[in-house]
């Protein structure tokens, strides 16, 4: 048998249903895995070791519940989901004291499926970043590679379930925070379509693009996940009525009827080369096993990060705004005069990012400013939302790279955050669109990192994009444990 | 000398009567304890979202069809940035571009007693904001938001008035509808409905606008009436002495009665409105909005016209036409075929002070229009006194009965009968034969004092006309 720790949660949830696990056991070596593997990766920035225990063992007392889909099973939170009695800080100083009082819906919905939140995991500051080297608490590392960037903002959830301290890790993508550390990381990670999933209680960085997703080894895992988290919530006006299809027991695809499009504006780009070679193996491999692979244009994502950066940091600029310690959160003693309150507050409580983003953003929405950038900004987000519906008309999931590059080495873009925003282009289009995308690792390039690809699918189209996903699962099985110590 | 005249728009909000806040389901009552209606939604939690409450909408929809607005089937909510202590996210929710409603007037009487009408710009949603407690003796300033996400509408007027006499009456006017059509409660002092004026001069006939003055936060007729008139007289001022006016936002000191400078147009806020995605655009079907008008009261001007007809006192009328259940209530009562000056005075004496002490709606009252009518009838028929009424009125009301049944049970009904009078009459003539000597001596005042004999031998019940009448003719000079 297999290390507890090294079970999917298919294979975890089999054993517990028929009683040969108990679920304190499975929590316990979660827990294990999470102290042995911490010192390497720093993925966590809090567990859960009392509660979660407390819980296992009224699990095992009561017996298997097998109508709850995610029975008995540890998993990791992004430190952006409220939930009562944990802190929950965002990555930032500025709540590093704040405990919230209420549960976010995504969490309410685990809790009921039967999951255990064993800890939270690290991020880039408010999800703002691509590394979560601006985490305001410590750098998560890649477990294939300590001196290397896990991605980001969920590079903790992505790093905690690559590194087999967790199954599975609840994360959140704006601008490609789920599928690029999934891709850094060598595990399988979901972006739901905008509505798919209640965004109640999460706390929020770019608002008409933010969801939350799971990060898994499999992608049968994301799926159940998936089940357990979606579908309306009366506190999210912005949460879909639509029916939840089933997401866990998928149908079989034929290699042979698929098609997937691959946009050249990506696919023609520079790449590294260890990356361009991995991703040519995939797609000969594609091609062996009879996918029909064809050219399709998104003409207009060229524009996406630019779109992205003004829409994504003008509504930040704002969601932010709340953060001025006069209520909760981090508060400046100093000044007696309110003005001075507000600046200290924030300019010692919130990091360099979150500051670059909330300017940019405050300058976008300023008088003077909106029309040439705010409103063109919006104005090109439908064109792409356009590019997308023909695409689909042309192919039935979009095939995209995740990163032209492998994850690079902590600092190396910290002076040069344009750069950086510009790594973000083939991530951010997918927010624009509003539409559900999946990562998945092709395997190692020649430097032993791992390599992802992106399915791309319709509008709340998530069901086929789990069944075209594990077809290609079968083609890239899923990645051995990283060499960790 | 200048001939100036006064250009004068407002912009007029009116908390709605809802029971529960714009975006969460705290309760939007008044007076209670500091940061007790409070959730994560309106004390701006992380992650906290909104989601519309739709009788604000519907109310929002109802000001805007009783103005002659039209109303949009799709309108937006934007997020108003700016920081203040008092603000929970850091922006209001608002409502930009389309508002709820747009265009329509008000008619309003003018001071030579013509009519007037100011045109409407729009009516729009938003949230309100909290409100911070300077202690001066503590040194502190706290926070309280109990008041935080009340819905708002915003009224906003086209600069059409040109008085401070038109900009009180039109505010009477709109404060009246709305309180009419129970969109508001209107309780100005608590800031219930507050009024910015805007306001410029210029050459009387330019068609040209000059630059405002914006006096904010105006919360009783008086202020808006003495702050125009000090702006009028410091505005023309500039004017005569060549100084150009400035573009500002002024306070009001009610104490000294005079505006002054809160901040100028270099100073004023850049408020970065976008719209608020946590929100999606507000969808009212057309059959929505059809329904709502049909649903629309008839008019105070019209229901007033009909209740002069029916010959009502003016106290009444202005009664009646407080609040829209009043004249239902009225109307309903006088569909059960009840005299109406009767029905009219048992709600204004009894009845709506009853209803006002138990804090509820006529509508909702045990005594349902029907019951009161009867009680019309009753008193109308002289069957039971007044005094009677009066005096059992707060068993009727409880009751939930008809009246006429209960009144007879209780052995209420007046004694008119000679028979039982006379001898009631007789008897106390009996008991108190000094009085009747005096009285049959030609000491008419006597009268009243044996008449209250009576009405205490009986109980209250005897009728104190026909008591009158027996007692002058026991007692009247025999025989000559």
């Amino acid at each position: 048998m297999p290390e507890l720790y090294d079970l999917t949660l298919e294979a975890a949830r089999e054993l517990l249903l028929k009683r040969e696990v108990k679920v304190e056991e499975l929590v316990l070596a979660s827990l294990e895995r999470i102290r042995v593997t911490e010192p390497q990766v720093s993925a966590c920035l809090a567990t859960r070791e009392e509660e979660a225990l407390e819980l296992a063992r009224d699990m095992d007392r009561e017996g298997p519940a097998p109508e709850k889909i995610l029975w008995g099973l540890p998993l990791s939170a992004k430190d952006v989901f409220c939930l009562p009695g944990t802190p929950t800080t965002a990555g930032s100083r500025m709540l590093e004291n704040y405990r919230p009082t209420f549960e976010a819906t995504v969490l309410t919905k685990l809790r009921e499926a039967g999951a255990i939140i064993v800890c939270k995991t690290n991020l880039d500051e408010f999800a703002m970043g691509s590394t979560t080297e601006f985490s305001a608490y410590k750098p998560t590392r890649n477990p294939w590679n300590l001196a290397r960037v896990p991605g980001g903002s969920s590079g903790g959830a992505a790093a905690g379930v690559a590194a087999r301290q967790v199954p599975g890790g609840l994360g959140t993508d704006t601008g490609g925070s789920i599928r690029q550390p999934a891709a850094f990381c060598g595990c399988v990670g979901l972006k739901p379509s905008y509505g798919r999933v209640s965004r109640y209680g999460i706390v929020a960085y770019g608002s008409s693009l933010d969801q939350a997703g799971p990060l898994t080894r499999t992608v049968a895992d994301a799926g159940r996940i998936l089940s357990a988290i979606s579908g309306p919530d009366g506190k999210d006006s912005t949460c879909s009525n639509l029916p939840v299809p089933d997401f866990v027991n998928l149908a079989s695809r034929d290699p042979r009827a698929l098609t997937l499009g691959l946009p050249p504006e990506f696919w023609d780009g520079e790449f590294d080369p260890a990356v361009r070679e991995a991703l040519d193996r995939a797609l000969a491999e594609l091609r062996d096993a009879g996918v029909t692979l064809k050219s399709v244009s998104l003409p207009r994502v060229p524009y996406g990060v630019a779109t992205y950066y003004i829409l994504a940091s003008a509504e930040a600029s704002t969601n932010l705004a709340r953060y001025d310690g006069v209520r909760y959160g981090f508060r400046a003693s100093e000044s007696s005069e309110l003005a001075g309150l507000y600046r200290d507050s924030r300019s010692k409580g919130l990091g360099q990012e979150a500051q670059r983003r909330i300017l940019l953003g405050t300058f976008v929405l300023s008088s003077g400013y909106y029309d040439a950038y705010y409103k063109k900004a919006a104005q090109i987000r439908r064109l792409i939302q356009e590019d997308f519906v023909k695409a689909f008309g042309e192919a039935d999931f979009i095939l995209a790279p995740v990163s032209s590059i492998p994850p690079w080495p902590f600092g190396a873009f910290t002076e040069d955050p344009l750069t950086q925003y510009q790594l973000d282009v083939m991530t951010v289009p997918l927010n624009l669109a509003g539409c559900p995308g999946l990562s998945l690792p092709v395997g190692l390039g020649a430097d032993g990192l791992p390599v992802g690809v992106q399915l791309w699918g319709p509008s709340f189209g998530e069901q086929g994009l789990l069944e075209a996903g594990s077809l290609l699962e079968k083609i890239f099985p899923p990645l051995p444990a990283p060499p960790l110590k | 000398m200048l001939d100036l005249e006064p250009v004068i728009g407002l912009e007029i909000h009116a908390q709605l009567l809802t029971r529960t806040k714009l975006f969460c389901a705290c309760p939007t009552e008044f007076g209670a304890e500091p940061n007790s209606n409070i959730c994560e939604v309106c004390s701006g939690q992380p992650g906290a979202l909104p989601r519309m409450n739709g009788k604000a909408l519907e109310l929002a929809a109802t000001a805007g069809l009783a103005l002659g607005s039209r109303v949009n089937s799709r309108s937006l909510f934007s997020r108003k940035n700016y920081f203040y202590p008092d603000l929970p996210n850091g922006f209001q929710t608002s409502q930009l571009d389309p508002p709820i409603c747009e265009g329509g007037s008000l008619s309003f009487r003018t001071a030579d007693g013509g009519t007037k009408s100011a045109r409407l710009n729009r009516v729009h949603l938003e949230d309100d904001a909290g409100k911070c407690v300077h202690d001066e003796k503590r040194g502190v300033s706290l926070v309280d938001l109990n008041r935080a996400g009340t819905p708002l509408i915003e009224i906003v007027t086209e600069p059409d008035l040109s008085s401070s006499y038109e900009a009180m009456e039109f505010l009477k006017k709109l404060h009246a509808l709305l309180v009419f059509l129970k969109v508001t409660e209107g309780r100005m002092e608590e800031g219930e409905f507050r009024c910015d004026v805007n306001i410029s001069l210029r050459p009387r006939g330019s068609s040209q606008l000059g630059v405002r003055g914006e006096i904010k936060n105006l919360n009783s007729f008086k202020f808006v009436g003495q702050a125009i008139e000090y702006e009028i007289v410091r505005q023309t001022a500039l004017y005569e002495r060549g100084e150009p006016v400035l573009q500002e936002t002024l306070h009001f000191d009610s104490r000294k009665g005079e505006t002054r400078s809160l901040r100028s147009k270099e100073e004023a806020h850049d408020y970065r409105y976008f719209p608020q995605p946590d929100l999606p655009p507000v969808v009212v079907p057309e059959a929505t909005i059809e329904a709502l008008r049909r649903g629309l009261p008839e008019s105070p001007e019209r229901a007033r016209e009909r209740l002069v007809a029916l010959g009502l006192r003016e106290a009444q009328i202005a009664l009646l036409l407080e609040r829209v259940e009043f004249l239902e209530y009225f109307d309903q009562a006088l569909a059960q075929g009840g005299e109406s000056g009767k029905i009219a005075s048992l709600m204004e004496e009894l009845f709506l002070p009853q209803c006002q002490k138990e804090g509820i709606s006529p509508l909702e009252a045990p005594m349902k229009p029907a019951f009161l009518a009867s009680l019309a009838k009753i008193l109308a028929s002289g069957a039971v006194g007044r005094r009677k009424i009066q005096e059992l009125f707060g068993e009727l009301y409880l009751s939930g009965r008809d009246p006429a049944a209960l009144l007879e049970a209780k052995g209420a009904s007046q004694i008119s009968d000679e028979g039982a009078l006379r001898e009631i009459v007789a008897g106390v003539i009996a008991k108190f034969p000094q009085d009747a000597r005096k009285y049959a001596a030609g000491e008419e005042k006597v009268l009243s004092f044996l008449v209250g004999k009576v009405m205490k031998e009986s109980g209250g019940r005897a009728n104190p006309q026909k008591a009158a009448e027996l007692l002058k003719a026991e007692l009247a000079p025999r025989g000559v």
